[in-house]
């Protein structure tokens, strides 16, 4: 009797480990992989965010004669788009081509230049003390792993990166 | 008992294999961040400069290999004016050790590609 109890201890057990591996282990790891995976693609995509920002200064007009300078808004959405389709890999409509970080079209949500009345907060709360460019960009990435899963369950196919970086203008060569 | 033990040994494996697999996939993740963090002070330094040098190229495959990279090209810009365009584009290929199966590694090698467009900021008079 005692020899059986042990025997079954022992199967228990066994299923026991497997269960914890298969519905506490694995998930867990698979959540730690796949967030860090996240954060290298935001990372990757904030970079790219970063050297278009500073490229936009391209967009600035100076009027020597009044001393001012101003944006030229079609000039900078054209600049600020063709560098972003550059540096994250997409066409000109800005939908992503092979290899690129992006796994569907790309959207600018915000975009704007301040060039003046600093200190100022930028929709996003940062406080900006220099000229500079705020840029909100929506990158649709698609995750791996359990998560894909999940997604396809909810019917969704992409996760939505919303990245907001601020950068200074190199006014001041 | 010896079942038991057997068990208790076989629980430990499991979960030191999985440690070893999770570890191998950060180092692989941490190396691709590396790579990215080089490149990027690159292109920084480009965008002052107004391209890239042959000593600046030297410098970062140096970089690079030191990291573990096997082979690295730097391709840049060399010579770019004030407003001009300039890209860098760095291909790595990092050699990493990963867990196949049970007990069992291999080396793998990863391409990881830099490939990023700037304005150059250099003045020349």
């Amino acid at each position: 009797m005692i020899f059986k109890s042990n025997k079954g201890s022992a199967a228990g057990t066994v299923v026991l480990f497997a269960a914890v591996l298969v519905f506490v282990i694995f998930p867990i790891v698979s959540v730690v992989i796949e967030k860090n995976i996240m954060l290298a693609k935001g990372q990757i995509i904030k970079d790219a965010i970063d050297i278009t920002n500073i490229a936009s200064y391209t967009a600035l007009s100076s009027s020597i004669s009044e001393g001012t300078i101003g944006v030229d808004n079609a000039k900078l959405y054209s600049v600020y788009t063709s560098m972003l389709a550059k540096n994250l890999n997409l066409n000109d409509d800005l939908t992503p081509k092979q290899n690129s970080v992006a796994e569907g079209p790309v959207t600018i949500d915000s975009l704007i230049v301040y060039l003046s009345g600093f200190p100022l907060v930028c929709p996003d709360g940062n406080t900006l003390v220099r000229p500079s460019v705020h840029a909100v960009i929506t990158v649709p990435v698609k995750p791996s792993l359990y998560r894909q899963v999940i997604l396809s369950l909810l019917g969704k196919q992409y996760i939505y990166l919303k990245i907001h970086v601020d950068s200074d203008l190199p006014l001041n060569n | 008992m010896p079942a038991k033990i057997a068990l208790t040994g076989f629980v430990i494996v499991t979960l030191f294999f999985i440690t070893v697999a999770v570890i191998n996939y950060f180092i692989l993740l941490s190396a691709a961040h590396d790579f990215n963090t080089e490149c990027r002070l690159v292109l920084l330094s480009m965008e002052k400069n107004g391209g890239i040098t042959n000593q600046m190229k030297t410098e970062l495959s140096n970089k690079l290999y030191n990291k573990g990279f096997i082979s690295v090209t730097v391709n840049g810009t060399s010579s770019a004016s004030f407003g001009e365009q300039l890209t860098l584009s760095v291909v790595g290929i990092y050699k990493y050790k990963k867990t196949i199966s049970f007990l069992q590694s291999a080396d793998y090698y990863q391409t990881m590609t830099y490939n990023k467009t700037s304005v150059s900021r250099k003045v020349i008079n």
